[in-house]
């Protein structure tokens, strides 16, 4: 569960010194620290999330080989979106080659898919919130979410106390206090490439690919570069002008959640990326890329209206499929 | 004889210890935490260096990275070509900065100083926050060209800064926080409020009759928007320089069509240093720019209301002025070692 990536971010969030010696003290696993290191670092039950990435019923693949997201219980119902997935190949060089048809019959592919999501918390049955803990001084609480990175797709979000609970909320993006603040350890450290130098802010979500004009879907093209494929690449968010984050509320539905001491439970989500894909078409549409012949390009800055469009159907994706709710907490590592 | 060698000895470490007094009192005052010192009369500064706590170490840090042509990707740039000490950290003569490989950039490098003051950065106010600035150069393509991780890299392969990052932050962790932080602590603590203005308003030297009258003519004409004492009241206003404006400014953040033409009112502190003027660095002198605002202001649809018409000066009134601005250089700051490059 506590993947390597991980652990890695959790080396170089820097706490400041005193924090960092009440983490150290306090906790052995770095599990710990991704929770929180706050006042209730080890108390509560830990809960985890796992995100896989589909296209309707499919997994979603990236194009370059490293986001075929293996996942045996993915359920997804199909989209009511007008993404179909058609299907993949496997090119000469052994690339995996994943290709979505979009409304207007032309494939695409997705090369990658990144998003940050922060302010979990919990809502209980009875009322109220358990929030997960952060921390001004590291980015605990902000995770950065990457299709084609699995340890990227799986941590622990929360500890909750025990009890019932009957939703899930979370924020797509940064919150504008982060977003404005100083220079950031961690996930938001700015070397991640998903901050914006030239106007300050952080890349809420990242959508880049292929499209090919060719209406043979499916037929692995030769190169990068043969004319017929072209880039596109969506990046939205940023602080200014529009606050561009979403508030993502998923309910547990007839079956609430139930934290028991001594269990670590899972909570898996679907996201479907059709519902993205199917809003780049639209933003095509209307801006007549498609007749211009071009796409968006290189580091695209959306206008507010349509990275607001983008954000709203991303903020579609999000489903509960399933949740472990009596997963047994790791023997070993310091769980409380 | 063995007392008397160490009676010798005793003496030449006294006699050494008033000989070496003077370098180490200088010693001693480089080791010293550099301050962020709040001027009399003046506002609370905007950033707060609570969180990155000012240190020597720290301090010098920042001024190396400041100097240091490695953070662009060829390694012929530093901050310091395009932000020069004697023009107040503006460049002289440059219209717009130039960047690696003879790329032109698209604005005029802006003097650096009371930096800690200022609510947002760059001429359109895309950065909101002082330690994310120096990113903005960074990796402008037509500036340093160069990527954070890279930038990062070097350092982190230079046993010599990783050394200077354990001074500065106790262990030797390269990361983008310390460098930022570093260069936070040497930009943020450039102040600049030494000038002849600020000894006349203290009342520690006069004015001649002409640089009286032209304070009351800034004060008249110049000073709802260039306002004291830092000289500017960090709005974004259009001045009129163009009818259609080819560079949308403070509308490229905010996407409002009342900002367009618009751009961060600049400090006229040290502005006798600091030309050409102008975002896009079109005028020259001093001269060119009353000019301007005397009988070139261009009407438009976000032309600020106070600009209509232009500002009625007479020739004694403005070259009056003209030595008034004058006033303002600080010739203190732009000769302050402290923020000089050093060459050791």
């Amino acid at each position: 569960m506590c993947s390597s990536a991980q652990s890695r971010q959790a080396r170089t969030a820097r706490a400041p010194t005193g924090a960092r010696r009440l983490c150290s003290a306090a906790t052995i696993s770095t599990l710990l620290l991704l929770g929180g290191c706050g006042d209730r670092a080890g108390e509560g039950v830990p809960v985890s999330l796992e995100i896989s990435h589909v296209v309707g019923a499919q997994p979603l693949q990236i194009e370059g080989g490293g986001g075929v997201v293996a996942s045996d219980h993915v359920h997804a119902t199909a989209g009511t979106n007008d993404v179909a997935s058609t299907q993949s190949a496997q090119t000469a060089t052994g690339r995996t080659e994943a290709r979505y048809r979009r409304a207007d019959g032309k494939p695409v592919s997705i090369t990658r898919l990144r998003y940050y999501l922060s302010n979990f918390r919990l809502r209980r049955a009875e009322g109220g919130w358990a929030t997960a803990a952060s921390d001004a001084h590291s980015s605990a609480g902000y995770f950065l979410v990457d299709a084609a990175q699995a340890a990227s797709q799986s941590f622990e979000f929360i500890r909750a106390p025990a009890g019932a609970y009957s939703g899930l909320e979370f924020l797509l993006g940064v919150d504008d206090a982060r977003n404005t603040a100083g220079a950031q350890t961690g996930t938001l450290d700015p070397a991640r490439g998903m901050f914006w130098t030239w106007h300050s802010g952080y890349i809420f979500l990242m959508l880049e690919g292929r499209s090919y004009s060719s209406e043979a879907a499916g037929a692995p093209h030769e190169s990068d570069d043969t004319a017929e494929a072209r880039n596109f690449a969506f990046h939205v968010g940023g602080a200014t002008p529009a606050h561009l984050s979403r508030s993502i509320y998923l309910q547990f539905g007839a079956k609430p959640l139930t934290l028991r001491a001594g269990t670590a439970p899972s909570i898996h989500l679907h996201a479907d990326v059709g519902a993205l894909l199917a809003a780049t078409d639209d933003l095509r549409r209307n801006s007549g890329d498609d007749e211009s012949g071009h796409d968006p390009s290189g580091d695209t800055m959306l206008d507010a209206q349509q990275s607001a469009a983008l954000m709203d159907a991303a903020a579609t994706m999000f489903g509960i499929d399933h949740v472990h709710q009596d997963k047994a907490a790791p023997a070993a590592g310091g769980a409380s | 004889m063995l007392k008397s060698i160490a009676g010798a000895a005793a003496l030449l470490i006294v006699v050494g210890a008033f000989a070496l007094q003077s370098k180490a009192a200088a010693w001693w005052h480089r080791a010293q935490a550099p301050q962020l010192q709040q001027p009399a009369g003046w506002p609370q500064p905007h950033y707060d260096f609570a969180d990155n706590p000012l240190t020597a170490a720290g301090f010098e840090l920042g001024r190396r990275l400041f100097y240091d042509p490695q953070l662009s990707r060829d390694g012929s740039v530093s901050c310091g070509s395009c932000h020069q000490q004697f023009a107040a950290f503006a460049q002289l003569d440059h219209r717009v900065s130039h960047g690696v490989g003879g790329a032109q950039g698209k604005r005029n490098a802006p003097g650096l100083f009371n930096l800690a003051w200022q609510p947002d950065f760059m001429w359109d106010g895309a950065v909101h926050q002082l330690e994310l600035q120096p990113l903005a150069p960074l990796q402008n393509p037509l500036e340093m060209d160069e990527k954070l991780d890279h930038v990062l890299g070097k350092l982190q392969a230079d046993p010599t800064y990783r050394a200077a990052f354990s001074a500065a932050f106790g262990n030797d962790q390269v990361d983008s926080q310390r460098m930022l932080r570093a260069l936070t602590q040497f930009i943020g603590t450039m102040v600049s409020a030494n000038s002849r203005y600020d000894r006349y308003v203290s009342g520690s030297e006069p004015f001649s009759a002409t640089e009286v009258q032209g304070l009351q003519v800034f004060r008249a004409h110049c000073a709802s928007c260039h306002s004291e004492p830092l000289f500017t009241d960090f709005s974004y206003r259009n001045n009129g320089l163009d009818a259609a404006p080819r560079d949308p400014g403070r509308a490229g953040v905010t996407e409002a069509p009342a900002d367009a033409g618009r751009f961060r009112v600049p400090s006229l502190r040290n502005v006798a240093l600091t030309a050409p003027y102008m975002h896009d660095g079109r005028y020259a002198t001093l001269d060119a720019v009353l000019d301007h605002y005397i009988r070139d202001i261009r009407p438009s649809a976000t032309l600020d209301p106070r600009l209509a018409g232009g500002i009625a000066l007479t020739a004694s009134e403005r070259s009056a002025l003209l030595q008034f601005l004058d006033t303002l250089t600080d010739e203190s700051f732009v000769h302050d070692p402290s923020f000089a490059e050093r060459h050791e």
